[in-house]
């Protein structure tokens, strides 16, 4: 029996989809909180929890090396047994759908803020959630080809928003070099590399890759340029509003659009960027209500997910009313979530690797003990 | 196969509740009355007052329709075909909702091009304004902010364009001015409260007046004394002439916390912004070195931008500042031969570029005497320090009022022009 | 619709067994013995084939005779019920005897009511006069052929060479020696010989022979092969299909003149019994594709079928969805350029477009000028295209967002300017938008269907009357019939027919989504279009191949290559082929030469 809708992708897909989940925090917070906690050297924050963030990948990357024909699911099963799976499941689960939860509301009161000022909250979420729910319906096939074909569009959109504000750029605001300083630096860098936590999407969705053994090299490439996007619009996001200024706008890279002013007919045109809002947003969304679903549905053995999708997605959409304001909602995220999450993130692939190599079990030594 | 329709499905059903509940931020353009801009004046007990220019659009077509603008109403064509109207609020917000018992449409924000603090206002600060501007979703950071000579509503009122049918063009071609002359900072919004939030850097403003004498004969007009030593020391409401629109566009208001303090005219406001390195062209005049009372004028423009180095050492600062301009020699009274021979053209160039250095430190000097570093020196000063929070403890304005500076001016005439040799006049 | 209401709840809760059947994928590898021959449904669905009365598929009580009847005994049978009726005489074999055969076949056409079935009886003077008869239908044969070389010869030239003894085996010497005529069948049944007679054949049969010689004397009325309608092209071949079968073939077997190119024939529809070729190139296009389209055409079980129109719906891969998943067009030379790339086409008698399967989005935009004309200039008509599809789309709701949601988008004096436009008219933007929508649709479908006597009359109506009367009463403000006529050009600029309805009617989608959240709306409804578009496949070849699922460039999806530097075929419909031309063609050039890129 396969799997009709899920369908299989080839390994270039992973690419676009680390892509797709890391980068949506750029358009949310984090450009400003990383000026609030590294100052003028945000981009060496986001090279260094990058660099943490890279032994978190590393981690995956080997678990998947290890497991090449499970999911993280059937991993936990294979070295914890039953329980294990379960629990793994519903870890993954909970990740996601807080991500999810979290997000849509953050997108929704963006859209709010921006464009739609008198629009109810709920009609904006619900739209989200249709796209969420109709696209993960679709299975990752669809969705990895949807995320192919607008990432290009995305990152076109992101870079017009650079270059056209660019004429407000200032390289002394890269002085002093080391911001807020090396020691809080460092103490920062661990928690922000929460940011890259989704990448153990991954792992959930290696029964759905034609190549495996391709993985590894795809999500490297997808973290190591997700990393230099986050770089690139921070050093633009610094040098063009200042320190000063870049930690106090919500909504960070929607005010670089908002400044654009390139003679008279060049300005007042951020509300074009709603398109890359919503395209980057929704597809995130997508994926993250995918990896959910996908990590109960296979938790729990269930053969499809797509009747868990219609449930979830009302949940996700009741859940995301219950931050009290914008403030809770970001501070939801960037304080709780991109600030912890590594510990769950990275920490269970993390415990799962370690038990394959004290047990012995899993791969290559696995097959050594066979042959012995 | 059957999946599409439940797709089709699940889209018209999703479509359902909005075609019940109706489309809430739908605005039709002429149910709105666009606010092309506002002015801020200062009335006692932390209230203001508040002017709108607001766009009319049935009347923005009164230059094709015929000569029927220009003979019926009074004014230029731009203020027919907008409504001044003063209102005293707490804030501008509460202007907005006063006006709406009075005008019929809904007033926004999304086309305003220029906020104008009058003198007062400005003198008191401009903190306050300044988080409603920044907070509205309808004002963007890319308008201008501008201080008008006495009351923001004076400056309004006066203000009629001659050439342009609206105000917001009349606003762009303000704009247009700062590159094409240099003749303001042309400071938006988004400038100003960026560098009124560092100490690296004080914010200025442009600086807006009414000419009170720019009508009459024009043999009343008086010659500022200042043009009599080859420098253009006005600011905006001096201009000496008669005719033209009222309003006047030049000079740099400067601030310190938030508060106007000072201005710079237009030498000077000039000066700043080669110092900058933020000036593309204008035009300049000098007196002729050799001859007296013979003028020379070039166009001056940026070779490239400004090297700055700052080097600190304990409390003591010292700045170097080299500029590299470029000029094109427009005209000169003189029989000197500054296009025909490269040796007298060069003794010009450091005879200029000494009177330039001369005129550049005045405002520096200027600056520092007010405990400011208008230029910015800061900004590069920041080099010398490895985190925020020594740069912050060094306490930069304080300092800077002290900092040794050497500037050094690089000019050089490019080209002369199409003539040669001074053509001769026979005496006889 | 309340029942499809609680299906569609149910199916959000419930796991329908359709969940796990997927669509003919070219890309997936499928497991040996999990699917059953059955087409696209599961095991355990209903074919529909299967229970549509079908001549062939009918169990009958009525068995076939071992040897033939007399008159006298058939009606015997038929009295006794045994025979069913005209259905069943049919499968009778031929009769030795003519008066039986000419009984019969006289009741089967409904002779002396059916006036342009002719029945020719006559006498082969050969060794001893033998009586023979010819059927055909007047109109659809050439009686210049019968005439000339049917019964000529029969006649009047048998009669020249008589044989000395009596000859045994009649039918045989008719066969071989006696009609010239080129293509000739041996018919054993009854039915056999309707076929051919209806197909415009002669059938001559002889007496005291068990077996009808058919002979192809097909004639029937064709038009002359001519210009393209829809699809012109400026430089470029100038014909176009008609509605004659063979000339259709003859016209793709004129350019691509090679063994492989097969055309293998189907009849579709029970009653009409109409040709049908499905045209591929053996050993380009990938077997799979061809086996596909085999079942899905044999899957079609109707009476009749007008059009390959209706064989697009029938074969299509969403019969539902907007955009066409099947390429129809009038020009041979798209479909020998598709052919050669490993697509497959179908050409069905009577109907001057031929189907092309697998298609892409990217084909559906392509003209073949793109290819006739020098690259750069090729992909700038393609890139207009692309721009045209989005404005044909878009531009509507755009006006409505920006003009309702967004009035910071437009420079200050040219929204006053639309403002003051507007403040005269008495209508919201999005019904007056929708207004003048419909009255261009309206102007479209007059148009096509006034004759084309009349046709300049609908300009001026038109251009005149909506145009410039509905300004000038202040019903539409001006602006909008700017942006209502780009939209109506750019929609025309697509070259083919069933997408640029796709685009018509999507339009009034975004116009829909656009008044009710604005640009938010209209990213809402593009990413959804996406995602439908994205899962969409056409036999088994997704729409956006090679873009999404993303390929090496094909070098021929909205820019163009030059020819030399793009050797390789369309990989999405996996050929068997890689190549189809040398690497190098401009060996000879160097600036190509570097060009050339290696094939991975």
């Amino acid at each position: 029996m396969y799997r009709l809708k899920e369908g299989k992708i080839s390994s270039n897909g992973i690419f676009g989809i680390i892509v797709i989940l890391i980068i949506t925090k750029v358009f949310l917070g984090i450009p400003r909180v990383a000026v609030q906690e590294g100052g003028s050297a945000s981009w060496l924050l986001l090279l260094m929890s990058a660099g943490i963030a890279s032994a978190g990948v590393f981690i995956i990357v080997k678990l998947i090396k290890k497991f090449p024909d499970k999911n993280i699911v059937d991993i936990a099963e294979t070295l914890w047994g039953p329980p294990g799976r379960v629990i793994v499941a519903a870890v993954m689960a909970s990740i996601f759908l807080y991500i999810s939860t979290v997000v849509v509301r953050e997108f929704a009161e963006t859209i709010l803020t921006t464009v739609l000022p008198r629009t109810p909250i709920s009609i904006v979420t619900l739209m989200f959630v249709i796209t969420m729910v109709l696209g993960a319906y679709n299975g990752l096939e669809v969705i990895t080809r949807s995320v192919t074909l607008l990432i290009p569009f995305i990152l076109v959109g992101i870079t017009s928003i650079l270059l056209l504000a660019g004429s407000f750029i200032d390289l002394n605001n890269f002085f002093p070099l080391l911001g807020t300083g090396i020691d809080k630096l460092v103490v920062h860098a661990p928690g922000r590399s929460s940011i890259y936590i989704d990448i153990v999407m991954v792992t959930l969705i290696i029964s759905n890759v034609n190549e495996p053994e391709k993985i590894p090299q795809q999500v490297w490439k997808g973290f190591l340029f997700s990393t230099a996007v986050f770089v690139v619009v921070q050093l633009f996001y610094v040098s063009i509003l200042t320190i000063h200024a870049g930690s106090k706008l919500y909504i960070p890279l929607f005010q670089l659009a908002r400044i654009i002013y390139m003679g008279r007919f060049v300005q007042r045109i951020e509300v074009l960027y709603v398109f890359v809002w919503f395209f980057t947003g929704a597809l995130q969304l997508t994926l993250t209500l995918y990896g959910a679903v996908t990590a109960l549905s296979r938790g729990f053995k269930i053969p499809i997910y797509q009747p868990l999708l219609f449930p979830l997605g009302l949940l996700v959409f009741s859940l995301s009313f219950v931050p009290q304001s914008t403030l809770h909602a970001v501070s939801l995220d960037m304080n709780i979530l991109r600030k912890y999450g590594s510990l769950i993130g990275f920490g269970v692939p993390a415990a799962l690797l370690l038990t394959s190599v004290v047990l012995r079990k899993g791969g290559k030594t696995g097959e050594k003990q066979k042959t012995n | 196969m059957k999946s599409r329709r439940l797709i089709s499905y699940l889209i018209l059903l999703s479509l359902m509740p909005f075609l019940l509940a109706g489309c809430w931020d739908r605005r039709e353009l002429e149910d709105q009355a666009f606010i092309i801009t506002i002015g801020i004046d200062k009335l006692e007990n932390n209230q203001s007052l508040i002017t709108f220019r607001i766009g009319i659009p049935s009347k923005s077509g009164l230059g094709q329709a015929g000569g029927g603008g220009g003979g019926g109403g009074k004014g230029s064509i731009a203020e027919q075909a907008s409504l001044l109207t003063t209102i005293a609020a707490p804030t501008i917000p509460a202007a907005m909702l006063l006006a709406s018992g009075y005008i019929d449409r809904e007033l926004s924000l999304l086309h305003t091009k220029a906020v104008i603090f009058g003198e007062e206002f400005a003198r008191d600060g401009v903190t306050n304004a300044l988080g409603i501007l920044t907070r509205n979703r309808e004002l963007r950071r890319n308008i201008f902010v501008a201080v008008a000579k006495g009351n923001a509503y004076e400056f309004l009122r006066n203000n009629g364009p001659d050439l342009e049918k609206s105000y917001s063009k009349y606003w762009e071609g303000v704009k247009l001015m700062e590159s094409a002359e240099a003749i303001h900072p042309g400071t938006l919004l988004h400038q100003f409260i960026t560098d009124a939030a560092r100490p690296d850097k004080q914010p200025s403003m442009i600086y807006l007046a009414i000419n009170k004498n720019a009508e009459g004969d024009p043999k009343e007009i008086e010659l500022p004394p200042s043009f009599k030593q080859g420098k253009l020391a006005i600011k905006a409401g001096e201009i000496p002439r008669k005719g033209g629109n009222k309003a006047e566009y030049l000079g740099t208001a400067i601030f310190k916390s938030g508060k106007l303090i000072d201005f710079l005219n237009l030498t000077e406001t000039r000066s700043l912004l080669m110092l900058q390195g933020n000036f593309k062209k204008t035009f300049y005049f000098l007196l002729d070195p050799k001859f007296e009372g013979k003028q020379i004028s070039f166009d001056i423009k940026q070779g490239s931008p400004p090297a700055v180095k700052v080097s600190i050492k304990g409390d003591q600062i010292s700045i170097k500042e080299e500029l590299f301009l470029e000029g094109d020699l427009i005209g000169f009274q003189s029989q000197a031969e500054y296009a025909s021979s490269p040796q007298a053209l060069e003794r010009l160039n450091q005879e200029t570029s000494k009177e330039l250095e001369q005129r550049l430190m005045e405002v520096i000097k200027k600056g520092q005497k007010l405990g400011l570093d208008i230029v910015g020196y800061g900004t590069y000063a920041k080099r010398n320090f490895l985190t925020n929070a020594e740069w912050e403890n060094f306490d930069w304005i304080d300092k800077f009022k002290d900092a040794e500076i050497n500037l050094k001016v690089n000019f050089s005439i490019r080209r002369t022009g199409m003539q040669g040799k001074q053509p001769e006049i026979l005496t006889y | 619709m309340l029942s499809k209401i609680w299906q569609f709840v149910k199916n959000l809760f419930v796991v329908n067994d359709y969940v796990f059947d997927e669509l003919f994928n070219i890309d997936r590898v499928r497991m040996s013995g999990k699917k059953p021959e059955g087409g696209n449904q599961s095991g355990n669905s209903k074919d529909p084939g299967q229970e549509k009365p079908s001549d062939d598929n009918r169990k009958s009580a009525f068995r076939h005779p071992k040897r033939a009847y007399t008159v006298a005994e058939l009606k015997a049978k038929k009295e006794k019920q045994q025979i069913g009726g005209k259905a069943d005489l049919e499968k009778l074999p031929v009769s030795a005897d003519i008066d039986i055969n000419l009984e019969l076949l006289r009741k089967l056409f409904n002779l002396p009511k059916n006036k342009d079935i002719i029945v020719r009886e006559f006498s082969i003077p050969y060794h001893n006069e033998t009586r023979a008869a010819i059927i055909y239908i007047d109109g659809a044969a050439n009686t210049q052929i019968i005439d000339g070389y049917v019964l000529q010869p029969l006649m009047v030239l048998s009669n020249l060479n008589k044989p000395e003894t009596e000859d045994h085996n009649l039918f045989q010497t008719v066969k071989n020696l006696l009609v010239p005529t080129n293509q000739t069948a041996v018919a054993d049944s009854i039915k056999k010989v309707i076929d051919g007679v209806v197909n415009g054949d002669t059938a001559i049969i002889i007496d005291r022979s068990d077996k009808v010689l058919i002979v192809e004397t097909k004639g029937w009325p064709v038009r002359s092969i001519g210009d393209p309608k829809n699809e012109k092209v400026t430089q470029g071949p100038q014909d176009a299909f008609n509605e004659s079968f063979r000339q259709n073939l003859a016209l793709i077997r004129k350019r691509i003149r090679s063994r492989s190119l097969v055309t293998e024939y189907f009849k579709i529809g029970w009653r009409s019994q109409t040709d049908l070729a499905l045209l591929y190139l053996d050993g380009v296009t990938n077997k799979k594709i061809i086996s596909e389209m085999r079942k899905r055409l044999k899957a079609i079980k109707m009476a009749y079928i007008t059009d390959t129109g209706i064989i697009q719906q029938l074969v299509g891969d969403s019969p539902y969805s907007l955009i066409p998943t099947s390429l129809a067009t009038e020009r041979p030379d798209r479909v020998t350029a598709f052919l050669n790339e490993g697509h497959i086409a179908i050409i069905m008698d009577g109907s001057p477009f031929a189907i092309i399967a697998p298609i892409t989005i990217w084909g559906l935009l392509h003209s073949p000028e793109d290819y006739y004309l020098n690259p750069v200039v090729g992909s700038f008509i393609r890139i207009i295209r692309v721009i045209s599809f989005f404005v044909g789309v878009i531009t509507p709701a755009f006006y409505i967002a920006i003009t309702n949601y967004h009035p910071e988008m437009i420079p200050t004096d040219l929204l006053l300017a639309i403002a003051a436009s507007r403040e005269n008219v008495p209508f919201p933007v999005i019904a007056e938008v929708l207004m003048m929508e419909f009255a261009f649709e309206l102007i479209r479908e007059a148009g096509l269907r006034i004759p084309s006597l009349m046709g300049p009359t609908i300009g001026i109506v038109g251009a005149l009357i909506l145009g410039q009367a509905a300004v000038q009463a202040n019903i539409v403000s001006p602006i909008l019939v700017i942006v209502v006529a780009l939209t109506a050009l750019s929609s025309f600029t697509i070259p083919n027919i069933a997408f640029s309805y796709t685009v018509r009617l999507l339009r009034f989608v975004f116009i829909f989504l656009a008044s009710i959240t604005g640009f938010f709306g209209i990213a809402f409804g593009l990413l959804v279009l996406t995602f439908i578009v994205t899962g969409m496949k056409s036999l088994g070849v997704s729409m956006l191949a090679p873009v999404a699922p993303f390929r090496p460039m094909s070098g021929d999806i909205v820019l163009r290559r030059p020819f030399f530097s793009f050797d390789s075929v369309p990989k999405y419909t996996k050929p068997q082929v890689k190549f189809q031309q040398v690497k190098l063609i401009r060996k000879w050039d160097p600036v190509s030469r570097n060009r050339v890129k290696g094939d991975s």
